[in-house]
């Protein structure tokens, strides 16, 4: 039996009609994605040497090496250990955090050439890490509940396929203490990987890109940028973030995480 | 009479400018034996080839200071087994008044400190700071020859600390020269009784290495450090030519106090406020001997509650500051001599540390209690609290640090004579200490300390500072030190050793 020309016709674009309906239904939601970049960061344990290249406005450069080690507490907090090798001006120094959701973070630093361990004052969400293009809001993980993420698109980037998701902040503490009015960011589909931030300040203007290149992956689920680029378009000033010697839920002792730890160099 | 102004040109003249044309020279000589030095830096070479360092004529002076410290001046130390680190600086005091004592205005230091660390086999740690250090005012003379370091001055060759670690699942050991730094409090630590200080120059003191034995035990939440130091290193005072001396070759007597005349008849045997020499000598301070009753330790208990840091300590030792007292003089047993000694000592102390938000707290207390009746029996303390305000201008932050000591006599001693231990060891009776310091950038940052003697209303000392890292490897220092007061009053006495304070300082 001969199908007449235009009811062939009509079936196949009521097919793909249906087709790409369901195409659209199985796309997945800004927070959704954001599920998935989050579990990257879900990891019982970590270790890591990073390098820390430092470059301002005149190209001036100052590098430091760091030693990583971090931790689960629970699924809200962590502690993390890190200890200055270069330069050698700070060599020794190390900083011992451990976060708590109800209060403060207790933090410790260790300076060599004093030979003591000093608590130190919490920093704001705001504040540089260490002296970086990097807040703290930007190294900590993220508490997705305070954000109103939105799908804007997807779009190729650097030869990646990307979800450009828009995070806003919506509740009263975070519109209170973050540094930002809002966010983009490009996430690989194929690894849900951030490879591109764009900051927005709390004025509304655009001031920050982030960069992240040579992804790897570590384990089952987990990939990693070896490479991270933060610029401040504002104060033309960068931070290179370079890491190596990454292992991931290798099972770090608890014993890191002493302040018997911060002035000795076992 | 000379302007200042016009004295202070002619000793830069002299000394500074001269040195800088050596710098200069030198300089040039190393640009001709490492072409390209000054531009090759060290580390891994990064992104983004966009941006180069710009080079401009007000980096001139920095390429040259640069080059007078290329990378390659470390290689040999590197070279050296367990190398970790190490520093050169260089360092100029010149001050802008002479004293009836000391009429050098003058003092360049040169400082070498090398770092190793030797991982002999697993948990033992050999670990040593060798330094080199030279000045052209006799700070410094010999070197190291005996266990504990109680020359009257400073050793050309030195180890600041040489140790070895051994370390035990539940508790760390430490045998060797060690440089103690207990208690939370900044200036004044009240805990801090084990080690000892150089304080030949009043104003820039340094920590001293005592030879020890320490144990670090870690059972749960708590830890215990316990420590014993068999022999006796007092704090290094001035010399008794310098400007900072503190022990006149002779004082005269007090003959209106009836106190001191009682005293020094009942050691003399004759009535010696009629008879007696208006002016007394004074003797160098004698050193306690080393016996068993001499040997010092202490030990703490440090926890962590909640958020705040606590600790208890004991130390039963020798106060680190001489009193002074009156011994007979031979063979002329009817006259006397003031002889500054060393006086036992027990102090209960405490300290905490915690932090609400951006505002830390911290505190430190010492409850000395002395041997015999000479010298007072005090609490010291110590309260204070730090701030840091972010972003002040632009993304700069400011620091802010301040505390108060201050002091209660809980028994007054039989002192006539005012005690070095006063002078020294008590200075900070009733003070107020700051510490403000601004960073303009990554690279420049201002301080301003001020000790401030609220007991005396007009004498303190402040420093303003300022501090440029030109690189990862060169700092440079500039600072005033301006004690001011009444003649009377503990900064007042030395005003006129206000100084301008020059150092850089290379490390590799």
């Amino acid at each position: 039996m001969k199908v007449p020309i235009l009811t062939f016709w009509m079936t196949a674009i009521l097919l793909a009609l249906l087709l790409s309906g369901t195409a659209a239904a199985q796309e997945l939601t800004g927070r959704q994605i954001m599920d998935r970049v989050e579990m990257q960061n879900d990891t019982n344990d970590e270790t890591s040497t990073i390098t820390m290249t430092l470059i301002n406005r005149e190209g001036k450069k100052r590098i430091r090496e760091i030693l990583n080690w971090s931790k689960k507490i629970d699924e809200q907090n962590d502690k993390r250990f890190s200890r200055f090798e270069s330069p050698s001006d700070v060599k020794g120094t190390s900083v011992l955090t451990i976060e708590h959701s109800d209060t403060d973070d207790d933090q410790w630093l260790y300076l060599p050439a004093l030979r003591k361990v000093r608590r130190i004052s919490s920093s704001d969400k705001t504040d540089h890490f260490m002296g970086s293009d990097f807040t703290f809001e930007d190294i900590q993980s993220e508490d997705l509940a305070h954000f109103e993420y939105k799908l804007l698109r997807t779009e190729a980037l650097e030869g990646q396929d990307t979800y450009v998701i828009e995070a806003m902040p919506v509740t009263e503490k975070k519109l209170k203490e973050t540094g930002y009015y809002k966010r983009q960011s490009w996430v690989r589909k194929d690894n849900f990987v951030i490879i591109q931030t764009k900051y927005w300040d709390r004025k509304g203007e655009y001031f920050k890109l982030l960069r992240a290149y040579d992804v790897v992956k570590l384990t089952q689920g987990i990939s990693r940028p070896n490479r991270i680029e933060m610029e401040d378009l504002k104060a033309n000033h960068k931070t290179i973030i370079e890491f190596s010697n990454r292992v991931i839920n290798a099972g770090v002792s608890d014993d890191v995480f002493t302040e018997r730890n911060l002035k000795t160099l076992r | 009479m000379k302007p200042l102004l016009w004295e202070v040109g002619a000793i830069f003249v002299r000394k500074v400018c001269l040195r800088l044309m050596v710098i200069f020279f030198s300089s040039c000589l190393w640009l001709w034996a490492f072409p390209g030095a000054a531009l090759a830096g060290e580390g891994p070479a990064a992104e983004p080839p966009q941006r180069e360092q710009a080079y401009t004529l007000a980096n001139v002076p920095f390429i040259f200071l640069e080059n007078l410290f290329p990378p390659q001046v470390a290689t040999p130390f590197r070279k050296v087994p367990g190398f970790s680190k190490g520093s050169l600086t260089y360092q100029n005091y010149t001050h802008f008044g002479d004293t009836p004592q000391d009429k050098r205005r003058v003092r360049n230091e040169y400082l070498l400190e090398l770092q190793h660390e030797f991982k002999v086999v697993d948990r033992f740690r050999l670990f040593a700071i060798p330094e080199f250090y030279f000045d052209d005012d006799a700070l410094g003379k010999g070197s190291i020859d005996e266990p504990s370091d109680n020359d009257l001055r400073r050793n050309i060759f030195n180890f600041q600390e040489f140790y070895l670690d051994i370390y035990f699942n539940k508790f760390d050991l430490r045998l060797g020269k060690q440089i103690f730094a207990w208690g939370k409090a900044d200036e004044l630590n009240p805990t801090d009784n084990l080690g000892a200080k150089d304080q030949q120059d009043l104003f820039d003191d340094r920590d001293i290495g005592v030879l020890a034995a320490r144990v670090n035990y870690y059972f749960g939440d708590y830890q215990v450090e316990a420590a014993i130091v068999p022999f006796f290193t007092p704090t290094r005072l001035p010399t008794r030519n310098s400007r900072f001396s503190l022990i006149p070759a002779a004082i005269p007597f007090p003959r209106k106090d009836p106190i001191a005349c009682a005293q020094v008849s009942e050691i003399t045997g004759v009535e010696y406020c009629d008879y007696g020499p208006s002016l007394v000598p004074v003797f160098p301070p004698s050193l306690p001997e080393n016996k068993w009753r001499n040997v010092q330790w202490g030990i703490r208990v440090l926890r962590t509650i909640r958020g705040w840091d606590l600790s208890a300590s004991y130390y039963d030792g020798i106060y680190h500051v001489p009193v002074a007292r009156f011994v007979p003089l031979a063979p002329f047993f009817t006259f006397i001599g003031i002889e500054p000694s060393y006086e036992g000592v027990k102090v209960f102390g405490g300290d905490f540390a915690t932090q609400f938000g951006k505002l830390g707290l911290r505190g430190e207390t010492g409850y000395f209690v002395f041997d015999g009746n000479m010298d007072d029996d005090f609490v010291q303390y110590v309260l204070g609290l730090d701030y840091t305000f972010s972003d002040v201008i632009g993304d700069d932050d400011v620091h802010l640090l301040l505390q108060y000591a201050g002091e209660i006599v809980a028994r007054e001693g039989n002192l006539v004579i005012p005690g070095l231990s006063s002078s020294i060891g008590r200075a900070l009776s009733s003070a107020i200490t700051m510490d403000l310091s601004y960073e303009f950038s990554e690279f420049l940052e201002i301080t301003l300390d001020l000790i401030y003697l609220t007991d005396s209303n007009d004498s303190f000392l402040l420093r303003p500072k300022l501090k440029y890292e030109h690189s990862d490897r060169l700092t440079l220092t500039l600072q005033f030190d301006i004690p001011q007061g009444s003649r009377g009053t503990f900064f007042g006495s030395f005003r006129d050793s206000r100084r301008l304070y020059f150092s850089m300082k290379y490390a590799f």
